[in-house]
């Protein structure tokens, strides 16, 4: 696909290029078309190689890097939602599931909902009563949903044009890899620009955990209850999330993390962290300023 | 780097005694249990003919009582071993007596307990919609929520815990294992309380608040991690009016 075959103005685009995915900055999809939303976005995009095509307000237009597709917009983000949503029916650009793949010794609950397009469920699952699994949803082996849990549920995102609000339609998927657990009134989201939200091997999720459009995340994560991940959130493996904590968007978590229950991460934690606090910091760091205060 | 005891953990032959020592005390308590419990659990379902339960509710088919003039609304999930009291309502979507949350890591997979216990609720207690209530994590402990106590919605409640009469929990709180509270405990929205943290009777969790330390006396705490509210709000206003 490239930047003129979309119906764009001419004196927008600035230089013609070919894209295959739309993504954001600090991901690394081949060849994605990336809306320049902050100067944090510009350096992400100097820096890798997998973009091809930006979306951007005229005004930053001054440090552009040479090679890349350039598109002009007054508010880049809901150029490039209304793009999407222009290319979501499209089934060359975003490939559809046929028909479902349950196994036959899945255990079902004849309560649960399954959607009819796209669904896979691997051997020996277990699916809980009033549990929904909707389309694009792959459930590997051994993967047990608790009950009114929700995998495959739209990240609600909408974009204005004039006075209308229109949503953003999601085309990507969820994959649950073997062993995953999930308990009681979970949302595992789908991914909105394709590509699958990932959950990796033997992670367990407690009640109510909710999880954003295209995170990745990785093996045996313990996720307690009530705690929300957000958007395009990576996560190593062996992290802890504690009771009711958040971690922002596009927030990059190490290996063998702890997030302490409460803490709001908005920064990228490193490997064998702890962190804890509104917003997040070291715990122990934390601590001593909590002692001054008591 | 790291006290003894952190670096014994990392160890590989302590990583190996650890995991075989839970697994094998796993095993022989699941076993255990399943040939003690057996007998209740097999009881078949009792609700009383006053109770008003939705058609949509889905109640599992043993070891569940649920009393009278109780209201069960549309999408209630009820499993095993659960006890509603008189007069109860419960809200829609809730999930009552599911399983909880005990897993260890160690290293190449992850084990969870088998939760053995049950979930008592009492007499003329409202709980709101979307709540979870997890069943006790062995055969002797329950999760209960005492008698005339309101829940509000998306409220947690995790294994073991055991709140008093005529509490008072507002939407959106977490609570982590084992907490116990006194009688007229007041919990704001979106409080988180830590595991195994008690709480005195009458006392006030603020909305916010994160409690991690027990509440010996009444008292009001706020914040994250929660303070007394008083000391709180003097040094949120010390921040406001750039004392310091």
């Amino acid at each position: 696909m490239r930047l003129s075959e979309l119906s764009v103005r001419k004196e927008d685009l600035m230089r013609d290029r070919e894209f295959a995915s739309i993504g954001i900055a600090r991901e690394s999809k081949p060849k994605s078309l990336v809306a320049i939303r902050t100067p944090k976005d510009l350096e992400l995009i100097n820096q890798s190689s997998s973009v091809s095509c930006i979306i951007v307000r005229k005004d930053s237009l001054k440090e552009m890097p040479s090679n890349l597709g350039i598109l002009l917009s007054d508010d880049p983000e809901a150029t490039l939602f209304e793009i999407h949503n222009h290319l979501a029916s499209n089934a060359n650009f975003y490939p559809r599931g046929k028909g479902n793949e349950i196994s036959r010794s899945a255990k079902i609950h004849p309560t649960a909902f399954i959607a009819e397009n796209g669904v896979r469920i691997g051997s020996s699952c277990d699916i809980g009563p009033r549990a929904a699994i909707m389309e694009n949803s792959v459930l590997e082996d051994n993967v047990k949903l608790g009950p009114g849990t929700v995998i495959g549920g739209e990240t609600v995102r909408s974009y204005r044009k004039g006075a209308q609000v229109i949503p953003v339609v999601s085309t990507g998927g969820v994959q649950l890899r073997k062993g995953v657990e999930i308990h009681a009134n979970c949302s595992v989201d789908r991914a909105t620009f394709g590509g699958y939200t990932e959950i990796g091997e033997h992670s367990r999720f407690d009640n109510m955990v909710s999880v954003s459009q295209n995170s990745k995340l990785g093996r045996r994560n313990l996720v307690t209850a009530c705690s929300v991940i957000g958007e395009n959130v990576v996560m190593g493996n062996d992290v802890w999330v504690g009771p009711n904590a958040t971690v922002s968007d596009e927030v990059h978590i190490g290996d063998s993390a702890f997030v302490t229950l409460g803490a709001v991460v908005v920064e990228d934690v490193p490997p064998h962290k702890k962190v804890s606090g509104n917003y997040a910091i070291d715990h122990q760091k934390f601590i001593e300023f909590i002692k001054k205060i008591r | 780097m790291g006290s003894f005891i952190d670096r014994m953990k990392t160890h590989p032959r302590m990583l190996r005694m650890m995991r075989f020592s839970y697994r094998l005390s796993i095993r022989f308590r699941n076993a255990f249990l399943t040939v003690v419990y057996l007998p209740i659990v097999t009881r078949k379902t009792i609700i009383d003919p006053s109770a008003e339960v939705s058609s949509s509710a889905v109640i599992a088919r043993k070891g569940v009582r649920i009393g009278r003039n109780c209201r069960i609304m549309p999408g209630v999930v009820i499993l095993e071993r659960a006890e509603i009291g008189d007069g109860s309502s419960i809200g829609p979507n809730t999930v009552v007596s599911s399983e909880g949350f005990d897993c260890f890591n160690y290293g190449t997979g992850v084990i969870a307990k088998k939760h053995a216990g049950a979930v008592r609720i009492g007499e003329g207690v409202q709980i709101g919609a979307c709540c979870c209530i997890d069943k006790g994590n062995n055969r002797r402990s329950t999760t209960a929520i005492g008698d005339h106590s309101s829940v509000g919605d998306a409220v947690h409640i995790a294994h073991n815990v055991m709140t008093g009469e005529r509490c008072t929990i507002s939407s959106g709180v977490t609570f982590a294992g084992h907490v116990l509270l006194g009688d007229e405990v007041n919990v704001g929205m979106n409080a988180t309380i830590s595991n195994r943290i008690s709480i005195a009777a009458g006392s006030v969790v603020m909305r916010g608040a994160v409690v991690s330390r027990n509440l010996d006396a009444k008292g009001t705490v706020e914040g994250n991690f929660a303070v007394d509210s008083g000391r709180f709000r003097s040094f949120m206003r010390s921040i406001v009016n750039g004392a310091g």
